[in-house]
């Protein structure tokens, strides 16, 4: 089965809803099976190797801000009777369910994005905003500088060494190691801008021509919409019946 | 002029390959502040470049672009920002623009003004989004104004105040000398040149 | 079909008090024909391709410039103030600039230049693995373009441009990135393309001219100080010792073995 980039981005619109509308109760087992579906089904399963690590250290990060959020809610917001008590600590109820909505809110938004972004190649999504209609230039900027992305860590690399080499002070105090920063970013700052003019002439005279649009890019996509179909539905549903609840108290 | 036609003027000439490089600096210098450890973000260098050299469209571009390139690395929670990285790439600039960048002191005073601003900008994101808790060391520093008695919203602006103008200000001054440091004939290149050379 | 690229009185100056980065070329070029731009780095070579091309006139509009450069029958007085691709194409210096990093394959990156001059058709992949054969590349149409070597970057950076069939075709400094084999590989292209195309080639070495030129032109701080035919060029070689390695040209011919045979070449180019 395969899901196209719109109907991934039905399905993250479907989880935004949940995550604005609906209380934590309901949103922990979205939650679940999005993750789920992360390692089972295959439309959402991570399309590169990074994109798998992406998810343990997303895990790390979700486990911790569920911690840090509950604890200090619980903790500082003292409304409402004390849950529990933890040596000479108080919990009181009212924090531990504001961290409690505050993280399961924030890990749901997140992890649809995250969920979105790897089960799809960048290169992938670019090309789909083009065949909406953004023009050509900003689809370029976003491959050009994943083709930097690919450059510019070794780049620094190179820079930070023949830097240290030459005696720029790289553990030294504060303000050295800010001069430091500096005499870092700068020539790679320079050796960047040159480049940049080269790319940019060596555009310009082959005839790239500017914020043309080109909307006759077409996906190779299923031509059918039922999922998206689907998830707008049940968003809209979510979002009729949030606005008639919230009318009725 | 309409605003399609601004965007592209700006986005001419090399400008497309100095955004993209744009992009990737805001992504990577964290490489640098780390290894040199250095304890600021300084992670809108490369939207406060872009801003200065090109001109406020080419400023929001490249923030926003990192932002959605960051969440799609593996970073999702920078998507939330990217109201923050617009203001950032805006208000630069237009500072830029009224010649702000052409004196270190102007810089100053710039970066200041634009820590502030990002401070009120971001604030309602991190206290609604993420409860006042980045993950971060300067959390300490929300919790504190918090034990003070402050809400949620007032906490995160007060440690907004703290570390924003800092940062930008920082910023702001190592992209003043950067220019200032470029060839002329390298600089004459991009449309923002008369913001930075008198 | 090839044009005719003539310049007279040419001068520029970027802005009002720099210096002025040429001064009164002129220069006339037959169609079909190729034309060697030698001399060393700041001489004006660059300077003078990016003239012709548009870039010049398109990015520095304060500039000051007086003469004509004429492609065909379009005279543009000074110069033009756009990019003239496809009519006059150029390859950069370095070739891995003219990468535009924006496509996965060789193919790809090739068809993009059609792509951004809005050329669509079913014939498109035949016309640019033509192309590649004839260059030589056809193993490489499918690598990614960022992963390949200096020589072979060189000929697909042509690739990217000679696809549009421009009438007229500047190549500036193209033996930077390569070496002795990709370098006569690389004579035999800008040969065969003798004829349906007029050529410029800008270098400050002085193997790829040998090889291809019909017309040789030598600048010196922004002048030309020499223009002639390959007879006149190498009778006056020695003349410009201190502006071109002339000194490897001697040595390769000093290393030829045969005695009698190298005594007569180096009679001939006027080397004692």
């Amino acid at each position: 089965m395969r899901l196209a980039i719109p109907d991934k981005l039905s399905f993250v619109l479907l989880a935004w809803t949940c995550a604005f509308l609906l209380p934590w109760q309901f949103n922990i087992p979205f939650i679940v099976l999005l993750v789920l579906l992360a390692f089972t089904f295959n439309p959402f399963k991570p399309v590169t190797a990074s994109a798998r690590t992406y998810f343990s250290r997303f895990t790390i990060y979700a486990i911790l801000l569920v911690f840090v959020l509950v604890g200090v809610n619980g903790l500082l917001l003292r409304e409402g009777p004390v849950r529990f008590r933890f040596i000479v600590l108080d919990f009181y109820d009212a924090g531990l369910t504001y961290g409690l909505t505050v993280s399961v809110r924030l890990i749901l938004l997140s992890l649809s994005v995250l969920v979105f972004f790897a089960s799809t190649h960048f290169q992938d999504f670019a090309k789909y905003l083009q065949s909406l209609g953004l023009p050509r230039s900003f689809v370029s900027i976003i491959l050009l500088s994943m083709f930097f992305l690919e450059q510019l860590p070794h780049r620094i690399t190179q820079v930070f060494t023949a830097q240290e080499a030459r005696g720029a002070p790289v553990r030294a105090g504060i303000v050295a190691r800010s001069r430091a920063f500096f005499l870092i970013l700068s020539p790679l700052v320079l050796s960047s801008i040159v480049e940049s003019v080269e790319r940019g002439v060596a555009l310009e005279l082959r005839g790239y021509h500017l914020l043309r649009t080109n909307k006759d890019i077409r996906q190779d996509q299923p031509t059918s919409r039922v999922w998206r179909f689907a998830f707008l539905t049940l968003s809209s549903i979510i979002i009729i019946l949030s606005v008639i609840h919230w009318l009725s108290n | 002029m309409t605003l399609r036609e601004k965007v592209r003027t700006e986005l001419s000439g090399s400008a497309i390959p100095f955004i993209a490089f744009g992009i990737a600096l805001n992504l990577t210098v964290g490489q640098i502040t780390i290894a040199l450890k250095i304890p600021l973000y300084l992670d809108s260098i490369g939207t406060i470049l872009v801003a200065v050299l090109v001109g406020p469209y080419a400023g929001i571009i490249t923030g926003s672009f990192a932002n959605l390139m960051a969440a799609a690395f593996g970073n999702p929670t920078m998507m939330f920002f990217i109201p923050v990285v617009i203001v950032i790439g805006a208000f630069t600039g237009f500072l830029a623009n009224i010649g702000w960048f052409k004196r270190w002191y102007l810089c100053v005073l710039g970066g200041i003004l634009q820590g502030i601003l990002a401070a009120i900008v971001s604030a309602p994101i991190s206290s609604y989004l993420f409860g006042g808790t980045m993950m971060a060391g300067t959390d300490a520093l929300v919790y504190f104004f918090r034990a003070m008695g402050n809400n949620i919203l007032t906490s995160v602006f007060y440690q907004g105040l703290t570390s924003d103008p800092v940062d930008k200000t920082v910023s702001y001054l190592i992209v003043f000398f950067l220019v200032k440091n470029l060839p002329l004939r390298l600089v004459s290149k991009f449309k923002g040149a008369s913001n930075v050379v008198s | 079909m090839a044009l005719e690229l003539a310049i007279s009185e040419f001068s520029f100056q970027y802005w009002k008090d720099s210096p002025r980065a040429l001064t009164n070329v002129s220069l006339t070029i037959a169609p079909g024909s190729v034309c060697a731009l030698l001399g060393p780095t700041n001489s004006g070579k660059t300077t003078l391709l990016h003239a012709i091309t548009g870039i010049l006139g398109s990015h520095h509009r304060d500039a000051i410039a007086s003469g004509q450069i004429r492609v065909g029958d379009d005279a543009f007085t000074p110069l033009p103030d756009r990019v003239l691709f496809p009519t006059v194409g150029l390859t950069l210096q370095d070739p891995y600039y003219q990468i535009s990093g924006l496509c996965d394959t060789v193919v790809e990156e090739i068809s993009l230049t059609l792509e951004t001059l809005d050329i669509h058709g079913s014939d498109i992949p035949s016309r640019v693995m033509a192309l590649l054969d004839k260059l030589g590349l056809s193993h490489l149409a499918h690598r990614k373009p960022s992963t390949l070597s200096g020589g072979e970057l060189q000929r697909v950076a042509l690739a990217n441009i000679l696809v549009a069939q421009p009438p007229i075709l500047l190549l500036d400094e193209p033996s930077n990135s390569l070496d002795g084999t990709s370098l006569r590989r690389f004579a035999s292209i800008v040969c065969g393309l003798k004829g349906s195309t007029t050529m410029v080639v800008a270098d400050y070495q002085l193997e790829l001219a040998i090889l291809t030129a019909d017309q040789f032109v030598i600048m010196d701080g922004g002048k030309i100080i020499f223009s002639g035919d390959r007879v006149q060029f190498i009778g006056n070689l020695s003349r410009f010792r201190a502006l071109l390695p002339v000194g490897l040209l001697e040595q390769t011919l000093r290393s030829i073995p045969d005695s009698t045979l190298r005594k007569r070449i180096m009679m001939t180019i006027g080397i004692r």
